[in-house]
């Protein structure tokens, strides 16, 4: 039996479909069924994070709908053999898909997926509603800026009242360099306010741009630290213990002045 | 010299991530409690209203607040007491 | 195989229609199915239609929708199923249909004199002419040609009722995904050069091929 994980975060632009994309990957490379599913009907994009926007033929409405069975709307990824995309559809009403269509869609994939991964719209109307109705449990993504943390902490709220207990945290796009001078909020901070638990922090790296840019997720880049923060993240949705990367930019000239001035690095 | 040395090393006076956290601690107390600053100073003036049939009460010194703590939100208000009302028993009557 | 058929399942009563039979005679069949059936019917007055292999053109939806408003029904929604994989056999769902009806009459030409982004879509029975862009995540599907007078990005669909002889014209022929008839075509994942002059896609051999314009005249 598959378990159903919803990505949210409320606020648009703080990583979710590229969190997606990377957990799915990251999940299929482990050797796992996987399936995603893009939810944000009338703007789409996990297909082409992924790279795959020129195999879709139906969409997540044609399913729902009955245009088209289940099994002819999943595209299967070009990387891994277990992975598969339901996209959203890009031309429809966005409210040809019901809460209860996503339940029913949910329960159906469960049975032939290890893990069914739910890619949500920005917002916190009916779009989010009908995304989270299938869900077993919830990754919140944010990154830290008040704006996001605000939205994060409603986002949460809302999952709880929806029966989605101890929905976990991401904190992406964290720059060590300004954590360090203190002019961006560091993990604690962040964790203390919203005191939910933390899944995972990916740095900020433009290595994410360029593999958003190829259709490649990063997470199969080995040489990044974004990447290795996704295989971590990654593993830890597997229930797997992993220990917190060290976002550690402080150069050995900046450590050794520190303990010569008696402040210790 | 020193201090300097301090400010590029980070390890100065408040810096904006600090002023992000209270700015959101803040904000968020709102929020969890669904009540805008706005209904905050509407409750304050009924509160007044009613106090005021009672007791005299130091208006400009009043402050109310919504406390979170981790799991609940109280109401917490300051009210000092200047006198009693005489005619509180007239009133029942 | 009876010509209608009536069962039903969760969603609701379903009318399994065999388009091999002619229209005429299908609807008289419908009639008297219904009335057979009337009890069991009950306070359901939505039925979905199935129509199998077949899709359903504009006019025998109308047609349809008047023979079972006549019997006191509505038509819950029109689903057919594909014969299998990665053939395109979209049926007409209503919002199409309104479209369809917006635009001219069957077989005649669609000008669209505009850019289509990303979300938009034209459906048009005959063939459509673009003088814009088509973007990434427009689409246009027509039962005829489709000539872009410009750069085509997008999907697009030529001869969408099954022409195998309709063909796709581009300025600039660069689509996510190309479709004739019910062959479906993408580029390469690792090709991303720009062509430099006009290209026609026509259906050859049973292939979806795409040659020069220049070339394509001279033969």
């Amino acid at each position: 039996m598959g378990e159903v994980i919803v990505i949210t975060s409320g606020k648009g632009g703080v990583g979710k479909t590229t969190t997606t994309a990377n957990i799915g990957t990251g999940l299929a490379a482990q050797g796992k069924k996987v399936v995603l599913i893009d939810t944000d009907i009338g703007l789409r994009n996990l297909d082409v994070v992924m790279g795959l926007e020129n195999r879709i033929v139906y969409d997540l409405v044609d399913v729902t709908q009955g245009n088209c069975r289940l099994k002819q709307a999943l595209i299967k990824d070009k990387r891994f053999e277990g992975l598969f995309l339901l996209p959203a559809a890009q031309t429809k009403d966005k409210n040809a898909v019901s809460a209860d269509d996503m339940k029913k869609l949910c329960e159906e994939l469960r049975e032939e997926f290890d893990y069914i991964i739910v890619d949500c719209p920005a917002g916190i109307e009916q779009g989010f509603k009908n995304a989270i109705a299938g869900a077993d449990r919830a990754i919140v993504v944010t990154t830290p800026e008040v704006s996001a943390v605000r939205d994060a902490d409603r986002i949460i709220g809302l999952l709880e009242a929806n029966n989605l207990k101890r929905p976990k945290l991401v904190i992406n796009r964290l720059r060590a360099d300004m954590v360090k001078r203190g002019d961006m909020m560091n993990i604690d901070d962040m964790i203390d306010i919203l005191a939910i638990e933390l899944l995972g922090v990916v740095p900020e790296d433009e290595q994410i741009v360029i593999s958003t840019n190829k259709g490649e997720p990063a997470v199969l880049d080995m040489n990044s630290q974004a990447g290795q923060a996704y295989r971590n993240i990654t593993k830890r949705v597997m229930n797997q213990e992993v220990p917190l990367l060290n976002l550690d930019y402080e150069t050995g000239i900046v450590k050794k002045l520190k303990r010569l001035l008696g402040l210790k690095g | 010299m020193i201090d300097f040395l301090r400010n590029i090393l980070g390890k100065e006076a408040p810096r904006s991530k600090n002023i992000a956290k209270e700015r959101l601690q803040l904000v968020l107390v709102h929020d969890r409690a669904n009540i805008s600053p706005h209904l905050l100073e509407d409750l304050k003036e009924d509160l007044i209203r009613v106090i005021t049939n009672y007791m005299e009460i130091d208006e400009n010194a009043l402050e109310v607040q919504l406390n979170n703590d981790d799991q609940s939100v109280a109401l917490v208000a300051n009210i000092p007491v200047i006198k009693m009302k005489r005619d509180y028993q007239d009133l029942r009557a | 195989m009876e010509p209608v058929k009536l069962k039903g399942n969760r969603e609701g009563l379903i009318l399994k229609l065999d388009l091999k039979t002619s229209f005429p005679i299908l609807c008289e069949n419908i009639m008297a199915k219904i009335k057979s059936a009337d009890a069991f019917l009950g306070d359901n007055r939505e039925i979905i239609i199935n129509t199998g292999n077949h899709v359903l053109d504009s006019d025998q939806i109308e047609e349809l929708t008047r023979v079972l408003q006549s019997l006191d029904l509505g038509i819950k929604k029109i689903i057919s199923e594909a014969k299998e994989e990665r053939e395109v056999e979209k049926p007409i769902n209503s919002q199409q249909k309104i479209e369809l009806e917006q635009s001219l009459s069957e077989g005649s030409t669609l000008m669209v004199r505009k850019n289509l982004r990303s979300g938009q879509s034209v459906f048009h029975e005959g063939t459509v002419i673009v003088m814009g862009d088509i973007n990434p995540g427009a689409e246009v599907v027509a039962g005829g040609h489709i000539f872009v007078l410009g750069h085509l990005r997008g999907v697009a669909h030529a001869g969408a009722r099954g022409d195998k002889d309709a063909v796709v014209y581009a300025n600039k022929l660069q689509p996510t995904q190309l479709r004739i008839a019910n062959l479906i075509t993408r580029a390469p994942d690792d090709e991303s050069v720009a062509p430099n002059e006009p290209e026609l896609a026509r259906i050859k051999d049973g292939m979806v091929i795409i040659e020069k314009y220049s070339l394509y005249k001279e033969e």
